[in-house]
């Protein structure tokens, strides 16, 4: 319809239009500030009417709704020049204001007629803090320790300065929750408090980051990330039997204390990262352990199919963006980001990466280990076939070892096709494809070339494997600031920048900008080690400062920003739990493997989940391997904030409710841990009341019940039992936080 | 406020958010002792609500709106005719169009209004005066439990907070002795989807939807005291425990939250006394119960629900939504009647209207009416074309379809939009969700782009980047 309009026009118009300048027109200096002034506010980085552009090359030369707006070489053929010199009288261009003057319509033709020369941009940087290379700064002095030498210097600023350490009582405990999300052993508390000698606080960090307690605790913050869960959500709601694989490949990273740079590329793909090995398949779970629309993906109305399959995408770009990159790449779906220097085809060109990764469960053997096994198997056929001399018990045990044999391996580790070129979709909407557009990544990181060199129809492997080179690439300025500040707002409950997930001009600014660079520098020369980092934040004065309140202080900076204080922190629903099983003497420590599943589920065409409480081993492990399921959720866990698996949860809310206050009173859970704690410190007193009190004080809240605390609790136990004393210090306000 | 990122860009935003923190939850209490100027400027409402509280009916499964409101003389006359020219957007979900339907139920007029209103609901049909149709909603999915995400949350997916959690966030609650939102599941069975119908999504886990457990002695988890432990016991217990706290506290003063962990024990003590007190129906009148059918075995337990929700509302609960009918597919235990459109709502029908209808007569005579706002929702329409040749069945049809608002603030008696003359498509005024959600909380008094949270790079709002207040149908 725009051709033949367009055509028409020519044949009786063009006459009409004004005619074209006679000088050389330079882009930069003619045109660029007309489009600019009259054209960029509706057709610009706000706006986007009718789809089109004129501040962005490529945008511009593509046009908008009703194809290209700009013919190079033909003016008169060019729908640009038509609306803004009013051809059609109810469509002209700008639509308000004055209307542009036949000199500057006229330079607009001789620019198109010139050839619409626009030169391309240099890749000019933006100014945007988290953007800039990382380098790092000079470390203010006055401090030994740098964190500390930057900390004191901000807080200086403001009249401030560190409170005294805390007492090493606190400190133990406030390390050990921090580092393994389990209080302390009285014995440890008491050894440590007595320990004098100059390293001791550093020995412990060592030890509580060697112990398998501490991948296990951090572990569990990067699965909040990873938006990790264990059912599909959506409709049909069912279990992910095997998706633990990914939480165990997790666990074990922080143990091993992989380098973090390792640790993105093998979630992006370690499946196809040589060598292959069965931890870089389970690695690549990351970008299917959120939930998933069965439903949607097998229904017959095309156009909702492709929706639901996009959706997929949204959320798997979702959390690789914001995850590693801190930006909020998913928001360009529709159209070029309204506050980051994002393009809406970069949304596409990062969608082409991971266009080919799909849903669902696959082996996760490397190669030699499924080789030795179809060897072995064949090995133990032959025997078995063979059978002579062999007595019945040893063939029936050939026999279950072959039928182990048989069944190879499987994770939620999603499934791989070679996908078509991926194309544009004009405002996000499937029903406009627009042009083909080949992998890459994002020019707003400028050191790094955005483009891969790879063709729309790449090897969707290889498209994989550069995306996580360039990710993981030191001069990307974004993933180690973003994995420093995640580290620091888990040790402090806040971050250097408090939108964890957000570093973009939407997000937060950083409170300590040169302090961020330098843990992230840091960070990288430690060859990506977040043991390392751990470190250098717990074994600051900064970390073990002591958390009293201070009246001057908190009206100068009431939210405590500029850390003049330890700010005291609610434990997270799983500490809370695994403190009262350590507590009580029940906590079984096994290790890995399958989730525990305190539900039953039943199938109403859709999964339903129905909670049971079974004072068994199996349920006593730490509740990291509980089933991280969107339904069947704990109503414990739940009060406490844990969230919706669905959700990317960079930070996770602290409230404090009713519901949480019936939950410590009443949940069965608590009741049982409560009577054996009790049995467990009255085992240890002997007998004796007064020294079970203290037993319990010690092995709840790390100290010894002052006299005062002895004697209310020596009442209440001898007219009510010891039970009911461990039930208090359980739901106290002392046992749910750190100071 | 711990929850605001230290920038200036963003702190007029999340200012306002902060401000739509429910006053009424506890865990904002310590924050506005520190930051009581601020707060108290920027609470909702924005601006004087017409509705203190809502109700909501959620009939899942997708109710036909040929059957039930939207009256097609046309689709009489073109029964068993092919439908040309509409375009191949709306396959449905199974994919099999056949050919156009007439409704399995008559229509009559009623009331001063001349609603049209089917046989299929008499007793809603004798409220028509108060109903105030919208016949040209139209939904995103045609996919149950995306569509009721988006019913619920304004998103068909996973992890968006649900409407009653924006409005225990925006508005807090008026009793805090109960919950802001409570949801009624259907005694049947939950939608698919569970729980995740009246999740907080990224908001604080206090505004998550509790659901009662209506079947049960005990209407909310671990709300009783264990057997075995006294009242006497407990009280001396929970004695030692707030001397505890309190100790705690004092030691450690300037932490609001510890003051607030005192208190919040005590609302639960006080809970456990006002939630059985709110479900405990024995002191309901027979004329009551003779209204909503109480002992009627056809409604399946649903109108238990309908008095309960009334119950909790005049007690000051914020939102209690009430869910007709489980998950989908079979048996029907909701309203997706792909099979037979008339044997699956029949059944379906007869649950649903009486109650229903008995609640509204019920505020109505309570005067608790003018104040309560009233909804009635599905996830989407079913098609006017069989579910294949020859079926008596109808497949999912979001592209038009039929909801009523009543009460508070809203026109009674009216139809507002329409469908086409087979209701197809829509024919005017269409009506999308979060026109939808935008008027509701409008009724409120909240500006829908002003309910705002922070969460992972975007404010999120209830109505994502869109909605329009339906004004013509306002009061």
């Amino acid at each position: 319809m725009l051709v033949a309009s367009a055509a028409l026009t020519h044949a009786a118009d063009v006459a009409k239009l004004p005619s074209a300048a006679n000088a050389p027109v330079d882009f930069t200096r003619d045109i660029q500030p007309l489009f600019a002034e009259r054209c960029v506010k509706c057709h610009g980085p706000e706006k986007q009417k009718s789809d089109l552009r004129l501040d962005v090359k490529a945008h511009a030369m593509r046009g908008g709704d009703s194809g290209k707006v700009i013919e190079p070489g033909k003016s008169a053929d060019s729908r640009l020049i038509h609306l803004v010199a009013g051809i059609e009288e109810d469509k002209v261009m700008p639509p308000k204001g004055e209307r542009l003057t036949a000199a500057q319509i006229g330079l607009l033709r001789a620019w198109i007629d010139q050839g619409a020369i626009w030169p391309e941009a240099k890749p000019a940087r933006s100014s945007h803090w988290s953007l800039q290379p990382l380098r790092a700064p000079a470390v203010p002095a006055g401090a030994a320790n740098p964190i500390d030498a930057f900390i004191s210097a901000r807080l200086a600023k403001d009249g401030l300065a560190l409170s005294p350490p805390a007492d090493r009582a606190t400190l133990i405990r406030r390390l050990s929750f921090d580092l393994t999300g389990l209080p302390p052993s009285p014995e440890d508390v008491a050894a440590f408090v007595k320990n004098e000698s100059p390293g001791a606080y550093e020995d412990l960090v060592k030890r509580l980051l060697a112990s398998p307690q501490y991948g296990e605790r951090w572990g569990r913050h990067w699965l909040d990330v990873a938006r990790y869960t264990e059912s599909q959500g959506f409709e049909y709601y069912r279990l992910r039997d095997n998706a633990w694989h990914y939480r165990d490949y997790v666990i074990r990273s922080f143990n091993d204390d992989k380098p973090y740079d390792r640790f993105m590329k093998e979630q992006i793909a370690g499946d196809v990262l040589e060598p292959v090995t069965g931890d870089g398949i389970v690695a690549a779970s990351l970008l299917v352990c959120g939930p998933w629309d069965g439903a949607a993906n097998i229904q017959k109305n095309p156009a909702q199919r492709l929706n639901a399959r996009e959706d997929e995408l949204e959320d798997l770009i979702s959390v690789v963006g914001q995850s590693f990159l801190g930006l909020t790449v998913n928001c360009v779906r529709c159209h070029s980001h309204k506050f980051d220097p994002i393009p809406h085809e970069e949304y596409y060109r990062i969608k082409s990466v991971f266009e080919g990764v799909k849903h669902g469960e696959r082996p996760i053997e490397d190669r030699a280990t499924a080789a030795m096994r179809v060897e072995r198997r064949a090995a133990l056929k032959k025997e078995i076939a063979i059978g002579e001399g062999r007595s019945l018990a040893e063939l029936n045990r050939l026999r279950g070892e072959l039928a182990a044999l048989e069944k190879t391996p499987v994770s939620y580790a999603g499934t791989r096709v070679q996908p078509e070129p991926t194309r544009r979709f004009r405002r996000g909407d499937v029903k406009l494809p627009d042009e083909i557009v080949t992998p890459g990544a994002l020019s707003a990181v400028v050191d790094l070339n955005p483009d891969f060199g790879l063709a729309a129809d790449a090897p969707e492997a290889a498209r994989r494997l550069k995306f996580a080179e360039w990710l993981a690439d030191a001069r990307n300025p974004l993933p180690a600031r973003v994995m420093a500040n995640r580290v620091w707002h888990l040790h402090f409950g806040q971050g250097i920048v408090s939108s964890p997930n957000d570093f973009g001009a939407s997000g937060a600014r950083p409170t300590h900008p040169e302090l961020l660079d330098w843990l992230a520098v840091k960070f990288i020369e430690s060859g990506w080690s977040v043991k390392a980092l751990h470190r250098l934040i717990v074994n600051s004065a900064t970390y073990r400062q002591s958390s009293a309140f201070s009246e001057n202080a908190a009206a100068v900076d009431a939210d405590n920003q500029l850390l003049w204080r330890f700010t005291p922190r609610r434990l997270e629903a799983e500490a809370v739990r695994d403190a009262m099983l350590a507590v009580s003497g029940q906590l079984n420590p096994a290790v890995g493997g399958p989730s525990f599943r305190p539900f039953t589920v039943t199938e109403f065409n859709a999964a339903f989940y129905h909670l049971v409480d079974r004072d068994e081993p199996e349920f006593n492990r730490r509740t990291v391997y509980r089933a991280n399921v969107n339904s069947g959720k704990d109503p414990m866990l739940e009060a406490f904030d844990c969230p919706d698996p669905s959700v990317k949860t960079p930070r996770r809310g602290t409230t404090t409710t009713p519901l949480q206050a019936l939950e410590l009173m009443n949940n069965s859970f608590v009741q049982r841990q409560a009577k054996y704690f009790s049995e467990r410190a009255t085992k240890s007193a002997g007998g004796e009341t007064s020294s079970a009190i203290r037993s319990a004080y010690l092995l709840a809240l790390g100290r010894a019940a002052t006299v005062e605390e002895t004697k209310c609790a020596s009442v209440a136990a001898k007219e009510r039992g010891l039970a009911s004393v461990c039930w208090a210090l359980l739901n106290s306000t002392e046992f749910v936080y750190v100071r | 406020m711990s929850d605001r990122p230290f920038s200036p860009a963003l702190s007029r935003r999340d200012f306002l958010s902060d401000a739509a923190n429910g006053l009424g939850g506890i865990a904002l209490a310590w924050l506005l002792n520190r930051d009581a100027a601020r707060a108290a400027s920027m609470q909702a409402p924005h601006f004087p609500p017409k509705a203190k509280r809502v109700v909501q009916i959620f009939c899942a499964g997708g109710v036909s709106h040929l059957e039930t409101f939207d009256f097609k003389p046309e689709l009489e006359r073109m029964h068993g005719k092919t439908l040309e020219g509409k375009g191949s957007e709306n396959l449905g979900f199974f994919g099999k169009p056949g050919n156009l339907m007439k409704s399995a139920y008559p229509f009559r007029q009623h009331g001063k209004s001349g609603a049209w209103v089917s046989d299929l609901l008499p007793h809603l049909a004798g409220c028509a005066d108060d109903l105030c149709f919208i016949k040209s909603m139209f939904a995103r999915s045609n996919n149950h439990t995306p569509a009721a995400f988006q019913m619920n949350s304004g998103f068909t997916l996973n992890g968006f907070p649900c409407m009653g959690a924006w409005l225990s966030y925006g508005l807090g609650t008026e009793n805090e002795n109960l919950p802001a939102f409570v949801v009624l599941p259907d005694p049947r069975g939950l939608p698919a989807g569970g729980s995740i119908n009246w999740t907080s999504g990224f908001l604080p886990a206090n505004h998550q939807g509790v659901a009662f457990r209506t079947q049960s002695e005990e209407p909310v988890a671990d709300l009783r005291t264990p057997a075995g432990i006294s009242a006497a016991a407990r009280a001396a217990d929970m004695d030692l425990l707030a001397s505890m706290n309190r100790e705690f506290a004092d030691a450690n003063h300037g932490d609001g939250a510890f003051a607030a962990r005192l208190r919040s024990y005590e609302l639960a003590a006080r809970m456990q006394a006002s939630i059985p007190d709110a479900t405990n129906l024995d002191g309901e009148s027979a004329a009551v119960r003779q209204l909503y059918g109480l002992d009627d075995p056809a409604n399946k337990g649903f109108a238990k629900n309908c008095l309960l929700a009334r119950r909790l509302l005049e007690r000051g609960v914020r939102f209690v939504q009430i869910m007709n009918g489980g998950a989908f597919g079979s048996p029907r235990i909701n309203w997706d009647g792909h099979e037979n459109v008339k044997e699956n709502h029949d059944t379906q029908a007869a649950t649903m209207d009486r109650p229903v209808a008995a609640l509204i007569r019920d505020l109505k005579q309570r005067g608790m009416f003018e104040d309560t706002l009233f909804v009635w929702s599905t996830e989407f329409g079913r098609s006017p074309l069989t579910q294949g040749l020859g079926s008596l069945g109808r497949d999912h049809h979001p592209s038009v379809f039929t909801c009523f608002l009543a009460g508070a603030g809203v026109k009674g008696g009216m139809s507002y939009g329409c469908s086409d003359e087979v209701g197809y498509l829509v024919g005017e005024n269409k009506v999308i969700i979060p026109d939808f959600h935008a008027t509701i909380l409008h009724l409120l008094g909240i500006d829908h782009e002003k309910l705002t949270f922070y969460h992972n790079g975007i404010n999120r709002r209830l109505t994502d980047v869109h909605g329009q207040v339906i004004r013509d149908i306002l009061v």
